[in-house]
């Protein structure tokens, strides 16, 4: 992790410091996951094919949707800790969020819809990805507060409307191709962490919505290596790997630059509520063995 | 799925009809019930505005109150409206039933199922299916199978009533893979099966999930298309283990011994990654100290080991492999049969409704057409009977003449295994490379895969009229 700091405005460390709850309740399966390197260019390609679903995605333009959006994101990063979901699973519901909204269903100031769609996004996020998925019941209300039976319309209508088409690519589903590449076995596990955190802070910014995830997992791979990459430097760092031909520099580069702006995600949920949401988790989910308090005592380096 | 007149998203209530059935059944006449699983109903039912289309008609069991919509269901509309494959079932339409929430999926009706084809050749004729048959079925389960590895699907739960045949029609003889309730593609985390509360039979599944493994790779799939392969050959499943019946994950000791009593003790020489599997490890019922001697495949399945079809059989159901099996195992059969076959249609009962509630009145059909009377109830079954999601051909008065799924193998004819074969499976040495080359890209990336019990299925690669059992 080289020359964090040094010349950049860019401080990989603010990353690192969150809190504990986001940082480290990845749990070891998911962690082996993305270690385990899959170096297959057949995989890849396969990847590369099925993200383009995000190539139909427009950002919104109205200023209150935005709003809304980053609230909704914020409420998401915010229940997954609650959950203890896997960051993938976070970052799915973004894209089913994003997709939804570029189909304009939800026109006029309605704040409580998008706050309907995230709940419904998540929720499907999760049966998707999760072993167990929150019952409906368990989401965290806090100025909504939807009957079960509302949230089941709502899934229904965001499957439909997005055409039931609900395998998204994340960068997560890259970042086990891209992580090797440059990073040997030992470091491995910080880096992952890093990136995680950066991808995380990515899904807030509304400047990154048109990305392909292949471009946002390849530039946070970079920035963790290197927080002073060029145009040049970040295009020879590309080249030096079998990954080259498969991504577009000048995006990877703006994506790049547009994580130096990134602010860290903050997680708002108080320990007391990670608390209960832990003793809330579906019977028989592994990250479940993770207790609270093992998670405060692992301090990050 | 707006553009397949899926009329959902709307969210209206104004569905309910006259008849208080949702607009979107109106298109079709019920026929009746043709299945029943865990995971809810299966009707058969006719197109209104085309009566000669049939279509098999899926309704999710609801999910528990509160919970939405079921992973399970989510899970198989996303993977079935990723797949396009003339091997793979079709999901011709979603359709939402906005009263009550609940979920229908119309698929492409298929009147046949191997499980069917087998007991109807065990149990009414007597007589094993003919090697052509055999050869083109393996051929197009193979084809399927490959396109949905190349695709990182897998299906892990393959057993003959979940590959279906295709009945009357411009498809008749295509052999279409189905139920993808348990499917998953590859990142998807993967429930052990047997925690979701679903009876899978324990017959196909592979040597490594009984022992405890975790990791499901496409091998598990590979591994039940070899038994269901012999099943073919010999009308009886190949590994037919007492199941234990506990949760949660049961150790299946009976299924394990049935295998290894064919195959022979297992030793970490052949299967390295053997001493990490838990069953095996912890050895709690002592299968290590077990001495089997192996009396070898042939002798269950009565083919000599000199034959093709046998080579191609034992590879599949290896405990374990490192390398890719070389694409040229020929399945030549010596000898062509001669006799068609005709397989009975599935029965329908006629006296389910689509709320999957018996009807008083077993004529008030939204049909009204004449159906077969009552006494066409499911069978009972030996077996845990999952749903088929393809469906099935109404039921005729004249059923068992009219299916007329001639299994015969006029086209087998064309040489004794020569490139004319009908699903000429695996193919012979040199006819295959050259036969691959100019088929290739049919489906899939058209790369080989190294699939496991490692099969490359470049071979397979072929045109069309493989892709159908013999003759029509």
């Amino acid at each position: 992790m080289a020359d964090s700091g040094s010349r950049s405005t860019f401080s990989l460390e603010r990353f690192l410091s969150q809190d504990t709850a986001l940082a480290e309740d990845e749990d070891e399966d998911e962690l082996n996951e993305y270690e385990s390197s899959t170096q297959d260019e057949e995989y890849l390609r396969i990847l590369l094919d099925r993200e383009r679903d995000r190539n139909h995605i427009r950002s919104p333009v109205d200023d209150w949707i935005k709003v809304a959006r980053s609230e909704a994101i914020q409420w998401i990063i915010n229940t997954r800790a609650f959950f203890r979901l896997r960051f993938h699973t976070a970052y799915l519901s973004v894209i089913y969020i994003d997709r939804f909204l570029s189909k304009g269903l939800i026109t006029s100031d309605k704040n409580w819809a998008i706050r309907l769609l995230s709940v419904a996004c998540l929720s499907l996020a999760a049966k998707m990805t999760e072993l167990k998925a929150p019952a409906l019941s368990d989401f965290p209300a806090d100025e909504y507060n939807f009957e079960s039976n509302t949230i089941h319309r709502m899934e229904l209508l965001v499957s439909t409307t997005l055409d039931w088409r609900m395998h998204s690519i994340t960068p997560f589903n890259f970042i086990s191709c891209f992580i090797p590449c440059f990073c040997n076995e030992s470091s491995n596990r910080e880096f992952v962490s890093l990136t995680t955190q950066i991808l995380l802070a990515t899904t807030k910014d509304i400047n990154f919505v048109g990305y392909r995830s292949s471009t946002i997992a390849m530039a946070a791979t970079l920035m963790v290596i290197d927080q002073n990459l060029t145009k040049e430097s970040l295009e020879m760092k590309l080249k030096s790997t079998w990954l080259n031909r498969f991504l577009d520099h000048g995006d990877v580069y703006n994506c790049y630059c547009l994580i130096l702006e990134l602010e860290p995600v903050k997680v708002t949920v108080s320990k007391a509520d990670l608390a209960t949401g832990l003793e809330n988790l579906p019977a028989g989910t592994k990250r479940k063995r993770l207790a609270f308090n093992e998670c405060e005592k692992k301090q990050l380096p | 799925m707006s553009n397949r007149g899926n009329s959902s998203g709307s969210g209206s209530n104004s569905n309910i009809s006259s008849s208080n059935r949702p607009e979107w059944l109106q298109q079709y006449d019920l026929i009746g019930k043709i299945g029943e699983g865990t995971y809810g109903l299966v009707f058969l039912a006719k197109i209104k505005s085309n009566r000669s289309k049939s279509i098999a008609i899926k309704k999710f069991k609801q999910s528990k109150d509160g919970d939405g919509v079921s992973p399970t269901a989510i899970r198989e509309i996303m993977l079935l409206r990723e797949i396009t494959h003339d091997n793979v079932v079709k999901l011709v339409n979603v359709h939402i039933n906005h009263i009550d929430m609940s979920l229908y999926l119309a698929f492409d009706y298929a009147e046949h199922d191997l499980y069917e084809i087998i007991r109807h050749h065990r149990d009414k004729v007597s007589q094993a299916i003919n090697p052509y048959t055999v050869k083109s079925i393996l051929w197009q389960l193979l084809n399927g199978l490959n396109y949905l590895h190349s695709n990182w699907i897998m299906h892990r739960d393959l057993k003959p009533s979940n590959i279906l045949v295709m009945g009357d029609g411009e498809e008749q003889g295509v052999v279409k893979i189905a139920d993808f309730g348990l499917a998953r593609i590859y990142q998807a985390p993967l429930k052990p099966l047997f925690d979701n509360g679903v009876v899978v039979t324990i017959w196909y599944r592979s040597p490594e999930l009984l022992l405890g493994g975790k990791h499901y790779t496409s091998a598990v799939d590979m591994w039940a298309v070899g038994c269901i392969f012999a099943e073919l050959l010999t009308l009886k499943p190949l590994f037919q283990g007492q199941e234990v019946k506990a949760t949660p994950n049961p150790f299946q000791l009976d299924q394990l011994d049935k295998i290894f009593k064919v195959l022979g003790h297992p030793t970490v020489e052949k299967w390295p990654t053997l001493a990490h599997l838990p069953h095996w490890q912890t050895d709690q019922q002592h299968i290590q100290g077990h001495k089997y001697d192996s009396p070898g495949l042939y002798s269950v399945v009565h083919l000599s080991p000199k034959n093709p079809a046998y080579d191609l059989l034992s590879k599949m159901l290896e405990y374990f492999r490192m390398e890719p099996l070389p694409g040229r195992n020929a399945l030549v059969p010596p000898q062509p049969g001669e006799k068609i076959v005709n397989y009975p249609t599935r029965p329908v009962d006629t006296n389910t409704d689509f709320e999957g509630t018996t009807s008083l009145q077993p004529t008030q059909q939204a049909s009204g057409n004449v159906v077969s009377g009552g006494q066409h109830v499911m069978p009972t079954r030996n077996v845990p009977r999952p749903m088929h999601m393809a469906g099935m051909q109404r039921m005729q008065q004249q059923q068992q003449n009219m299916a007329a799924y001639g299994l015969a193998s006029q086209a087998a004819m064309g040489g004794g295994g020569g490139a004319m074969n009908p699903g000429n499976i695996p193919m012979q040495r040199g006819v295959a490379a050259q036969q691959q080359q100019q088929q290739q890209q049919q489906q899939g990336t058209g790369k080989a895969l190294k699939l496991s019990r490692d099969f490359t299925f470049e071979h397979l690669k072929s045109e069309k009229c493989k892709n159908k059992i013999c003759c029509f």
